[in-house]
């Protein structure tokens, strides 16, 4: 068990640490929204691609047994899953196709040279993914609410009431922890 | 964490630098505190695209990747092959029967909407209707569960058509063209466009039955709605027609424009007007360039009418019979040139008999500038990168290009092509033309580093300190003017005469960093920048309605814009590259605002297609029928170093190839006096052997492709490289004296390959799994006995001591020796060096076998280090700059070294007849 999910079972202190049910098939269904809202948040859809996704971060959660107060409480434990998932595909992802320093040979043929689509986003998500893990570990609250609004779509609404703040305090949390991120990245 | 920042951080995110230097003052906040929180303000953003776009993207990946197995219909899905425009295309193999027959399955992108599906099913309903055998065939469609429709057609493991036409002749690649012609044909028999021809849409297969795809643009000629715009696709510049690309009627002349386009690129390797013929020119002249000439006319009604026509023309050229086109080419000729010349018409047909009488008549050479949109992107400066050219404009009269390089400020005619250097204005750097046209507004530094605003007239005369007004920018109709504050977070608009100041536009996490009038002086374009992203937005000047035409996105960066007509803005955009290698490139984009007037988002449609070119900010002007833009262009060089006896001190290198392609030094001659080169100064890669005491290059090595990676035999008598003969690739030999290459042996994925003087020689092959493999090499009989294979992680390949003993490779700070009798590792080389080197690049030994010349790249400059056996390592060259690369090759002789680096050089472009 990973303990930053389990560690999610207390995400709401009023509602209790105890995590005892499984997932229901209507929190399946708000996992393909969360996969949707990733591949547009614009153009909110379910395709079968999306259900693929979502299915993955299903199986991890399933495999916790946990809970979920309510939906905005599977949200915030799903952008976690989310977050596993993404993450750990990027890593299997890279490690393949590890050419930064092979591809700087200009002389190669071009029948081997190679264009990996997404390539620097991948690489993008695993600086993402170690910044946000330093930032954890100075704040957990932040950290957790940039994990919720990238990967998990949550809006600053539904964050607000994952973690009993105010949506004030979260739309500010959210700017601080973004700008953080950002100097942490970019020095 | 101290909580306090995050306190601090909101106070005073929204307010401006002064008020924020107060605060720090007034709450006595301690110097560490007061860093950081300006730190954290500096990266104070509201780009969410930042962090959605590599979730975003990885999302996407991911899903491509876990699709395996999904059932269409009969068809499992295998992995992606193909991602177009709306959708992706997987190779699929059949499941529920014995054969074993594949597929190719589109599915729609994830996230698509209901327009796209339609779309797609529109598609799918004009593919299903047709049967032809130079057509993929549909082999089923069907819904998924999630009422996705889903199009399985015939599967084409083939080639695509331009790389299987490398082995061909030119006859043989009109006779295959013409195959393509025919299922054109008979699409337009079918009342069908296909509106997206390019080489990339036709694939040959093994048997050698040529297959058109990708209908995903093609539209029914009879279908009502709107037949032109292509909104959701975005075109192919070099195939598509001037009509597409301006958004004019579309019909069935514009396919013959692509098909046209589409057979230059096949014999010529470029787009029309473009690059070097591969084929020698006395194939490419007469009747067959005048075809081709005739099918991509910029007008549609010059064009050939019909595929059929074009193809019984080329039919034509191949029976040596006369082609029609000769006939209306004269007269087309005839026109052009009473058009140009504003001949009265009464001449025409004097005109007219004159031409026809001069038979032997060359055709006018194709201008062999970049030709995009149908327009001609001609250069009008030669400079070179010791001399950048910073900025350029256009007079609005367009009688002049105004443009500063280091010398000054240089005024180009337009009508005459002539330049003359304003006097007295070394060391400034153009803005603007005044709005009268009478001067020019520069910027020069002082001893401390103050810019100075300079008003430098344009007729010649002292420059002058500007007055305060020169900020604005008055607009077109005289009645505002506009200035941006000096922080760049606010636009103030006034009238003319300074009253009634207001402001228009204020941000607190962007800058202003462009800003333009639109033609009828109602509105303004702002381009605010965050600094990794920027946005276009419109504001009318009343300031009540404000749109965003191009909201921020981490993939693109708006450098320059200028608002052309009322309806179009041309903007060039940086987009972020594809490949891991590249950095991205700034193309021109046309923004169309449509009659729902100013209220975004505008429809964007890409002009160029510039791989390697960043234009310069500020620098996109027009006058209304020309573009003026300063372009830089990286490129690769070959510089000479003297290294001195004993020391590998640093020395000033000289340039060694002053001609703008890209060159990449390889090896030596042999007597050290001749430098041997990959150069693709005739648009593909070739061999040259250049002189160090001479300025042109000997072409060793002729035909199109790429030749690479040129090594000196042993005996030193012949060259060796990695090429191409008719359909084969493998390693090749050509005598250091010139003459014809041949082919020693048929081998593929070779990474690299190096000879030692002594004899033995090396090659280092990729296996499929990226890991390189490094084997023996015998020149006679091929690859030998296996040495070694790196295991993984970074790849770089070694090279073989002088006496042929020993392989070394660089691995980031250390160099591994190996022996070349057994590959085991005999002893590893710490580099040592002031400052540690961050990265080696490259490797190549010293002739004397005592060290070794390595190239280093750092975060803020590349290096050329000599390092000795024992590992202590000297500069001989750096140069500053994120570099991607920089290595050096040590002449026989031990005097020189050539170093390929790279060097950027900016010139002015014009484009004609916007």
């Amino acid at each position: 068990m990973t303990p930053g999910v389990h560690e999610d079972c207390g995400i709401r202190p009023d509602r209790g640490a105890a995590c005892p049910a499984e997932l229901t098939p209507a929190l399946y269904r708000e996992m393909r929204r969360i996969a949707a809202r990733h591949l547009s948040s614009e153009r909110p859809n379910h395709t079968l691609q999306a259900t693929a996704l979502a299915h993955e971060a299903y199986l991890k959660l399933a495999g916790f047994r946990q809970a979920y107060a309510d939906n905005v409480h599977f949200l915030a434990v799903a952008s976690r899953a989310m977050r596993q998932v993404l993450v750990d595909y990027a890593r299997a992802r890279t490690a393949h196709k590890r050419l930064g320093d092979a591809n700087r040979q200009p002389l190669w043929p071009a029948a081997i040279e190679m264009k990996v689509e997404g390539g620097a986003e991948l690489a993008d998500l695993i600086a993402l993914d170690g910044a946000l893990a330093s930032l954890a570990a100075e704040n957990g609250v932040l950290a957790r609410l940039v994990e919720m609004r990238y990967f998990g779509g949550m809006t600053a609404e539904e964050s607000a009431d994952a973690l009993g703040l105010s949506v004030h305090v979260v739309r500010h949390d959210l700017r601080f922890a973004q700008a953080w991120l950002r100097r942490k990245l970019l020095s | 964490m101290n909580a306090r920042l995050a306190e601090m951080f909101h106070r005073l995110a929204d307010l401006p630098p002064d008020a924020r230097a107060r605060y720090f003052v007034e709450h006595e906040v301690d110097p560490d505190t007061r860093r950081e929180v300006e730190e954290l303000l500096a990266h104070d953003s509201s780009d969410a695209g930042w962090f959605s776009q590599p979730v975003g993207i990885s999302a996407r990946a991911y899903l491509d990747d876990h699709v395996r197995g999904t059932l269409c219909g009969p068809f499992r899905l295998l992995h992606v092959i193909g991602r177009g425009g709306m959708g992706v295309v997987y190779l699929a193999e059949r499941a529920d029967g014995e054969v074993g027959q594949r597929a190719a399955v589109k599915l729609l992108q994830p996230g698509w909407t209901e327009i796209q599906r339609e779309r797609f099913l529109q598609e799918r309903d004009i593919l299903a209707a047709l049967a032809h055998p130079n057509i993929a065939r549909v082999l089923d469609a069907g819904h998924l569960a999630d009422g996705q429709p889903y199009l399985a057609m015939e599967y084409v493991d083939g080639q695509r058509i331009e790389d299987y036409c490398h082995g061909l002749d030119v006859r043989q690649t009109v006779e295959l063209f013409l195959h393509v012609c025919e299922a054109v044909a008979y699409l337009h028999a079918n009342s069908v466009l296909h509106r997206d021809l390019k080489p990339g849409n036709v694939l040959v297969s093994a048997s050698g039955e040529v297959k058109l795809l990708d209908f995903g643009n093609a539209r029914m000629l009879e279908l009502g709605g709107d037949p032109t715009v292509t909104r959701l696709r975005i075109l192919t510049p070099e195939y598509a027609s001037p009509e597409q690309l301006s958004g004019g009627a579309v019909g069935t002349r514009s396919d013959v424009y692509s098909l046209g386009a589409v057979l230059h690129h096949l014999l010529s390797g470029g787009s029309p007007g473009e690059k070097q013929p591969s084929h020698s020119p006395r194939e490419l002249s007469g009747d067959l360039e005048i075809v081709m000439q005739t099918a991509t006319r910029r007008e549609p009604e010059d064009r050939y009418a019909s595929i059929e026509e074009f193809s019984a023309d080329l039919r034509a050229w191949l029976e040596s019979r006369p082609i029609q086109a000769r006939r209306g080419d004269r007269i087309y000729r005839a026109r052009k040139l009473i058009q140009r010349h504003g001949l009265a018409t009464g001449l025409l047909a004097a005109v007219v008999a004159a031409l026809l009488g001069a038979g032997a008549l060359a055709w006018y050479s194709s201008p062999h500038d970049s030709r995009v949109h149908g327009l001609t992107a001609k250069r009008v400066t030669a400079n070179t990168p010791e001399l950048p050219i910073q900025m350029a404009a256009i007079s609005r009269d367009g009688a002049y290009v105004a443009y500063s390089d280091p010398l000054g400020i240089h005024l180009y005619d337009t009508a005459a092509g002539v330049t003359r250097l304003l006097e007295g204005t070394a060391g400034h750097v153009l803005q603007r033309w005044m709005p009268d046209g009478s001067a020019l507004q520069t910027q020069t530094l002082d001893d401390s580093g103050v810019a100075a605003t300079m008003i430098v007239p344009a007729a010649g005369g002292r420059p002058e300190l500007a007055s305060d007004g020169s900020g604005f920018r008055y607009s077109p109709d005289r009645r505002h003017r506009a200035l941006a504050s000096a922080d760049g977070k606010q636009l103030v608009v006034e009238d003319a005469d300074g009253s009634r100041s207001r402001e228009l536009w204020r941000s607190a996490n962007s800058v202003v960093s462009g800003y333009e009038w639109s033609p009828d002086g109602k509105a303004l374009a702002v381009v605010a920048d965050y600094g990794r992203t920027s946005s276009l937005e419109i504001i009318d000047v009343a300031g009540r309605r404000k749109s965003v035409l191009i909201p921020a996105s981490s993939d693109r960066y708006i450098t320059s814009i200028v608002w052309h007509t009322t309806n179009r803005i041309v903007a060039a955009i940086w987009e972020r590259g594809s490949g891991i290698n590249s950095e991205g490139a700034d193309n021109l984009w046309q923004v169309l605002l449509n009659s729902r007037a100013r209220n975004g988002p505008a429809e964007l449609r890409k002009l160029t297609a510039w791989t390697d070119s960043r234009i310069r900010r500020g620098s996109l002007t027009t006058d209304g029928r020309r573009l003026a833009l300063v372009r830089t262009l990286r490129q690769r060089d070959v510089y000479i170093a003297e290294i001195g006896t004993g020391g590998h001190h640093a020395v000033v290198p000289r340039r060694l190839t002053p001609d703008l392609g890209d060159d990449y030094p390889t090896a030596w001659t042999r007597d050290s006096k001749a430098v041997i080169l990959t150069s693709d100064r005739n648009g593909s890669s070739n061999v040259f052997a250049q002189e160090i005491d001479k300025l042109s290059a000997k072409q060793l090595v002729h035909g199109p492709g790429r030749q690479i990676l040129p090594r000196v035999a042993p005996d030193g008598d012949d060259i060796l490289f990695y090429g191409r003969e008719a359909r084969k690739r493998g390693l090749m030999r050509v005598p250091v004296s010139g003459g014809t290459a041949e082919l020693l042996f048929e081998t593929s994925n070779v990474a690299d390959f190096r000879c030692s003087p002594a004899g033995p020689c090396i090659i280092a092959e990729f296996q499929r799994d990226r890991r390189i493999v490094v084997s023996a090499l015998d020149l006679r009989k091929g690859k030998g006995r296996e040495i070694y294979r790196e295991a993984s992680g970074r790849i770089v390949t070694p090279d073989i001591s002088p006496d042929g003993r020993f392989l070394a490779t660089p691995s980031s700070t250390k160099i591994v020796v190996r022996s070349f009798a057994t590959g085991s590792v005999v002893r590893e080389i710490d580099v040592r060096h002031g400052t540690a080197p961050t990265r080696l690049t490259s490797l190549d030994y010293s002739p004397d076998g005592r060290g070794f010349y390595a190239g280093d790249i750092t975060p803020s400059e590349a290096r050329l280090l000599y390092i000795d056996l024992t590992g202590e390592a000297s500069v001989v060259y750096r140069q500053a700059g994120s570099l991607p690369q920089i290595w050096g090759i040590p002449s026989h002789d031990g005097k020189h070294v050539a170093i390929m680096m790279h060097t950027d050089d900016s010139n002015v472009y014009l484009l004609d007849a916007f």
